[in-house]
């Protein structure tokens, strides 16, 4: 663990990310707090202010504070993100599992998972969201749909490679079931290289919610959102470009917080691990 | 898939039905029974293939050559031409100030959301320097208006490529440049720029121009996007429309086109190996 942990500090671009997820979640949490005005609450008579001290990043097109807005919508972004990539990650670790252990699930599944991957994930996660409806739940599932090929494949890989190891083979040999095998053997074995995906898969979640919500398929108004944010501004580029440049310049945040933290995980974990292709 | 979406066809067709003045959804409801057949069938015949084309013309008044496909590849061209030199400066100049603001300027473009990318360059280059157009399409990309017109998007939409493509270039570049032949060919003394261009470059160039390809199918992904905010009528913009108004036939025929072009965009990678590499051959 110190070893892990000393290779992970070396990392400087890791460290940096690391913080700016610590940061984030402090601020999401304190959002109640530390915000300097209700974010939903409108002010027409401050409508597109620009920044100044009273609203440290402007006002949007209803005067509502875009700082106090980012902050609110923080909580949301993390949420998806995390709570998206865990749909995403159980289901398809489960389902590699299955297709890396037994020969028979092995086709069946990894071809379904192929059409999945055929398909364009924003495409896809439009389906899923047309299909269910906006709602903050939906975009959680059609985000974690997404990522099930994904995660399934990398799964699936380390099963192939860990179940042919003499420790594996050994503890079936000795009588231990399936389950046994899978969940106590197999699995944790192969938590680094999934913890690193997983990381990276957070970035990526939150990139495809906020490109939901931009398309007007997210969280509804007037729920803070920061793709919907940026959305909102686009018709005010002109007259207020802060209005969108400021949510946008969050996602950036967040997202390449999360990146730079998969980088030094996957440096600090498990040098042998590829680079994980950002879609 | 779509075809599964809840309240989608009896509602429509049920306002179909109702609102006698729209033809076209008689259509789309053929068109998707045809389309079901085919598929339990296991084939999709040219018939049905000519009236999707149709069907897409219908819907957007397209013609064929404006069928969105041009900025693909715009957005290729832009994004080798900019992705492999700054990958390659990258990785000759290691650990120098154009290494790092290069990676460091990839790294951020992996981490922002496209649309936001979009929004900032039409505040910049349209609104505040008022150098292009802020959306819609001109007449073909050789007239002066038309290309003036695909730039932003097409640029837009190759930032996450063109992050992709440098940062495998330079990783490449770095493993070749260490390689014995390339010292060799320092050794006997050719001249830098061809021991990189032409020794190092053919052989790093191997996994990029996978990806190259590879990058064309995420295209899609990042098209819906781009050509929703520059208004651009292509294939994305088509797609994303469809599915929000259930229109089955058509959002098959965009995922068919799609998968097709990908299709041959990788065949066409797969016959450059063998000429970067001769020792690949294909029997």
């Amino acid at each position: 663990m110190n070893e892990i942990w000393r290779r992970f500090a070396k990392h400087r671009l890791a460290v940096i990310g690391l913080a700016v997820i610590l940061g984030l979640v402090v601020l999401a949490f304190g959002a109640r707090r530390i915000a300097p005005h209700d974010p939903i609450r409108q002010d027409l008579p401050h409508a597109l202010a620009t920044p100044s001290a009273e609203f440290p990043l402007g006002t949007d097109e209803f005067g509502r504070c875009i700082l106090s807005r980012i902050l609110f919508g923080a909580r949301l972004s993390l949420l998806v993100g995390v709570i998206a990539t865990g749909i995403g990650a159980t289901t398809g670790i489960l389902l590699g599992l299955c297709a890396g252990y037994f020969p028979r699930a092995d086709a069946p599944v990894m071809r379904c998972m192929d059409v999945l991957l055929a398909f364009p994930s924003i495409l896809l996660a439009i389906a899923v969201v047309a299909a269910l409806g906006p709602s903050l739940v939906n975009v959680m599932i059609a985000v974690g749909v997404r990522s099930v090929p994904s995660f399934a494949r990398v799964s699936r890989s380390m099963v192939l490679s860990l179940k042919e190891l003499e420790f594996v083979q050994g503890a079936s040999a000795l009588g231990a079931s399936h389950a046994r095998v899978l969940f106590r053997h197999i699995l944790p074995n192969s938590v680094s290289p999934l913890l690193v995906f997983s990381s990276m898969q957070v970035a990526t979640a939150i990139l495809l919610a906020a490109i939901l919500s931009f398309l007007g398929l997210g969280v509804q108004p007037p729920t803070p959102e920061w793709g919907k944010m940026v959305s909102d501004g686009r018709a005010y580029l002109m007259e207020a470009p802060h209005v969108s440049l400021f949510p946008g310049l969050a996602i950036f945040v967040a997202v390449m917080g999360f990146n730079c933290l998969g980088d030094g995980l996957r440096d600090a974990l498990d040098p042998r691990v590829g680079r994980v292709a950002v879609e | 898939m779509v075809a599964e979406v809840p309240g989608a066809i009896g509602r429509v067709a049920d306002v179909g039905a109702r609102v006698q003045a729209w033809p076209a959804r008689s259509a789309a409801y053929f068109g998707l029974a045809v389309i079901i057949l085919a598929t339990m069938l296991n084939f999709l015949d040219a018939q049905v293939f000519g009236m999707l084309a149709q069907r897409i013309k219908i819907d957007l008044g397209l013609t064929d050559e404006q069928l969105g496909f041009l900025i693909g590849p715009a957005n290729i061209i832009f994004y080798v031409l900019v992705g492999i030199p700054l990958g390659l400066i990258a990785a000759v100049r290691r650990s120098s100030w154009v290494d790092y603001v290069a990676m460091g300027t990839s790294l951020s473009t992996l981490s922002m959301p496209i649309f936001w990318v979009a929004i900032v360059a039409i505040w910049l280059f349209s609104l505040q320097l008022g150098w292009l157009p802020v959306s819609g399409r001109a007449g073909p990309v050789w007239h002066w208006e038309g290309l003036r017109h695909i730039l932003l998007p097409a640029a837009t939409l190759a930032t996450t490529s063109v992050a992709i493509i440098s940062r495998l270039t330079r990783s490449g570049m770095l493993d070749v440049l260490g390689r014995e032949y390339v010292t060799t060919a320092r050794a006997k003394g050719v001249p830098p720029s061809r021991v990189v261009g032409k020794h190092a470059l053919a052989n790093a160039l191997i996994p990029v121009v996978t990806v190259v390809g590879l990058q064309y199918g995420f295209l899609l992904g990042g098209a819906v996007v781009t050509e929703t905010i520059f208004a651009w009528p292509g294939v994305g913009r088509l797609a994303i429309t469809a599915i929000l108004q259930r229109d089955y036939p058509v959002v098959q025929g965009c995922v068919l086109l799609v998968a097709v072009v990908f299709v041959l965009v990788n065949l066409l990678v797969d016959l450059l190996y063998g000429w970067l590499d001769p020792r690949i051959r294909y029997e």
